[in-house]
């Protein structure tokens, strides 16, 4: 009588804790700039180490005093170049004289040393919208390294003067592609280390900004993001 | 009155054990100081009362940012739970070290907040007495003014 209604309790007990286990939470929108909440894959890149290395990264180089110096050089040059070609007779736009004062970027390629598939644009992507809406600089799709972003369109709108059906007034004209100032261009290296239950990870992300006119580097940045996790003693 | 005094002696040795186990900074700098600060006068909001107590924002210096570079600011804090009872209680309630998730938010000059890949959460890890330093640069030179967010991390 007693182990029957034992028996009986350890059921009650089962069937009250089964919901608990087979319930999922509804999936809901998270803030994806929170990398304090954020869920973390224990031996990969997480979305949260792009959001942190591009935060970092645009904020070094935006401080980079460097970097303002190449700035400001490019602006006075640029100025002393476009009062040389109007004194020569040589009209230009209003947008090409906006356009003139900052120096063009194009993305150049980030080398993949991790051994795990990756995608760099998740932080190339965001710097260029950092270093862009800063006004600072100005960027190509013209042109881009393997494994970025570009646009075949810029391209393939000259080669529509080959086609009668369209208004040839407006093809865009040869030679008027702005060949590119700078290159943002880097790699990002893991390391693994154990020690018994103890886990480490760590990315290294190494970028340069060069400016292509001379080759030399006008802004360099080395980050390394580490995280580190305790294996349970069952655990997987 | 012999155990007493065994209690006693028994507490005070763990007392000063603990004690010679605190792990806090001992800060060092120069005394004049050099650098060009420029210290704003700041505006709080305080809701939760034990981070105030716990880490003291000491300072806000603004960079004004032109032609050497963009509008920056940095604000510099301390974590200022260092005495012995603090820190027994911060060991217990696993605040030691302190862990503080914080956000920096821009204004344009029209007081518009800017969406920008620079405001997001992070966490800092804070040693008992050490000073930390709180640093975000405007993403373009429209903005003018922040707002600083702080919360204990879960």
């Amino acid at each position: 009588m007693l182990h029957k209604r034992h028996f009986l309790y350890a059921g009650v007990l089962a069937l009250a804790l089964l919901p608990g286990c087979t319930s999922t939470t509804p999936s809901r929108y998270v803030d994806a700039s929170d990398t304090t909440a954020a869920v973390i894959n224990k031996g990969r890149m997480s979305s949260a180490d792009w959001v942190i290395i591009s935060q970092e990264a645009a904020q070094a180089m935006l401080t980079a005093p460097l970097f303002q110096e190449y700035l400001t050089a490019y602006k006075i040059d640029a100025e002393k170049i476009m009062k040389e070609s109007e004194a020569s007779g040589e009209a230009l736009t209003t947008r090409e004289k906006m356009t003139y004062m900052k120096p063009l970027l194009m993305l150049s390629v980030i080398q993949n040393n991790t051994g795990e598939h990756i995608d760099s644009k998740l932080m190339t992507e965001r710097l260029r919208e950092v270093l862009f809406n800063s006004g600072k600089v100005r960027f190509t799709t013209y042109a881009a390294g393997e494994g970025q972003s570009f646009d075949e369109a810029t391209a393939y709108a000259r080669e529509l003067q080959n086609d009668p059906n369209v208004n040839q007034r407006t093809v865009m004209k040869k030679g008027k592609v702005n060949a590119y100032d700078l290159s943002l261009a880097g790699v990002i290296i893991k390391q693994t280390a154990r020690d018994g239950r103890a886990n480490e990870i760590s990315y290294m992300f190494s970028l340069t900004l060069t400016d292509n006119n001379t080759g030399e580097g006008v802004w360099a940045y080395t980050k390394e993001l580490k995280r580190q996790h305790t294996q349970g003693g069952f655990g997987w | 009155m012999k155990i007493h005094s065994a209690v006693f002696a028994l507490s005070l040795l763990v007392g000063l054990f603990l004690a010679g186990c605190q792990n806090s900074i001992n800060t060092l700098e120069n005394a004049n100081q050099q650098a060009r600060t420029n210290y704003i006068l700041d505006r709080r909001v305080i809701t939760d009362g034990a981070l105030n107590r716990r880490l003291a924002l000491l300072s806000v210096n603004l960079y004004p940012g032109g032609e050497a570079g963009s509008l920056a600011v940095e604000v510099t804090a301390q974590n200022v739970r260092t005495g012995f009872w603090a820190q027994l209680w911060s060991g217990f309630s696993g605040d030691n070290p302190y862990h503080v998730d914080y956000k920096f938010t821009w204004k344009d000059d029209h007081g518009m907040t800017v969406e920008t890949p620079l405001s997001v959460w992070r966490t800092m890890v804070i040693i008992p007495g050490e000073t930390v330093y709180f640093k975000a640069a405007a993403p373009n030179d429209r903005c003018k003014d922040f707002v600083l967010n702080l919360k204990e991390s879960n």
